[in-house]
């Protein structure tokens, strides 16, 4: 390979776990994951580019195509973590709602 | 006086920061899927000698309307409220299909055709199955993350009023 793969991706997941911080802990470990899962598809493009069955535009093309996934997959994890969380409040204010009128029907 | 106040409060409504599940978009996901990952497998079936001039002929109608199955699908869920997230999703899934023609295209050798006009290169590497299997993993994980995420919308509407 004409330059050190693994350096560039160890590089890039340390930028990329030090942005998901403000997250918390589940973004750290959703970068991490999903930085491994896209690690081989990655190194086969290199691989591919570097033996020469396929030109510099298409491993570029290849490449933009992956980051489509993964901002795709960001974009769905966002949707999940919304629809979880808007579940708990609103259980939550449901469940406080329904106690309270029924206590206030008691009291009044 | 204090209880009107504690029983308007309590009536404000739910919080709302994704849409209602819609049987209609997960109809289309389902539509899509099923669509562009056939012509996905027809590619890969096709002799790699033959791709791009049959990408250009025999298939260029059928991308084209997956291309306008996924456009329809972006306007629709641009139409409802708090839905940036699948919006996000659907609109890497339309930049996916249009630059997988550009590229396509370049496998072209017929270069007077006029599905793929100036983009024809005659590349055939352009169009390997290395190429086409990376971009059909590729798409079957915007898919997988459009479904996950309309899914995702019914746990919030079990409890949504």
């Amino acid at each position: 390979m004409a330059f050190n793969f693994d350096q560039i991706f160890k590089e890039a997941l340390s930028v990329g776990i030090a942005a998901a911080k403000p997250g918390g802990n589940e973004a750290q470990d959703w970068m991490k994951k999903s930085a491994k899962a896209n690690e081989d598809a990655l190194r086969s493009i290199i691989q591919e580019f570097s033996n020469r069955n396929i030109s510099k535009e298409t491993a570029q093309y290849l490449f933009g195509q992956n980051e489509r996934a993964l901002r795709a997959e960001a974009a769905a994890l966002k949707v999940i973590a919304h629809a979880a969380a808007q579940a708990a409040v609103n259980g939550f204010f449901e469940a406080l709602r329904t106690g309270i009128l029924a206590a206030l029907k008691v009291a009044l | 006086m204090l209880c009107a106040a504690l029983i308007a409060t309590l009536f404000a409504g739910c919080v709302t920061w994704v849409p209602p599940f819609d049987n209609g978009a997960m109809t289309r996901i389902n539509g899509l899927t099923n669509n562009s990952l056939a012509m996905y497998q027809s590619l890969i079936d096709t002799n790699p000698a033959n791709r791009g001039d049959l990408f250009a002929s025999t298939f260029s109608e059928r991308w084209s309307e997956i291309e306008a199955q996924a456009r329809v699908h972006l306007v629709f869920e641009q139409s409802r409220e708090s839905n940036i997230g699948s919006i996000k999703a659907a609109t890497e899934l339309l930049g996916f299909w249009t630059a997988s023609k550009q590229q396509y295209c370049k496998a072209v050798t017929d270069l007077h055709g006029t599905a793929c006009g100036s983009l024809a290169a005659g590349e055939k590497s352009a169009m390997s199955d290395f190429v086409l299997t990376r971009d059909r993993t590729t798409l079957e994980q915007i898919l997988g993350a459009m479904i996950k995420a309309e899914e995702a919308k019914k746990l919030a509407s079990n409890v949504s009023r």
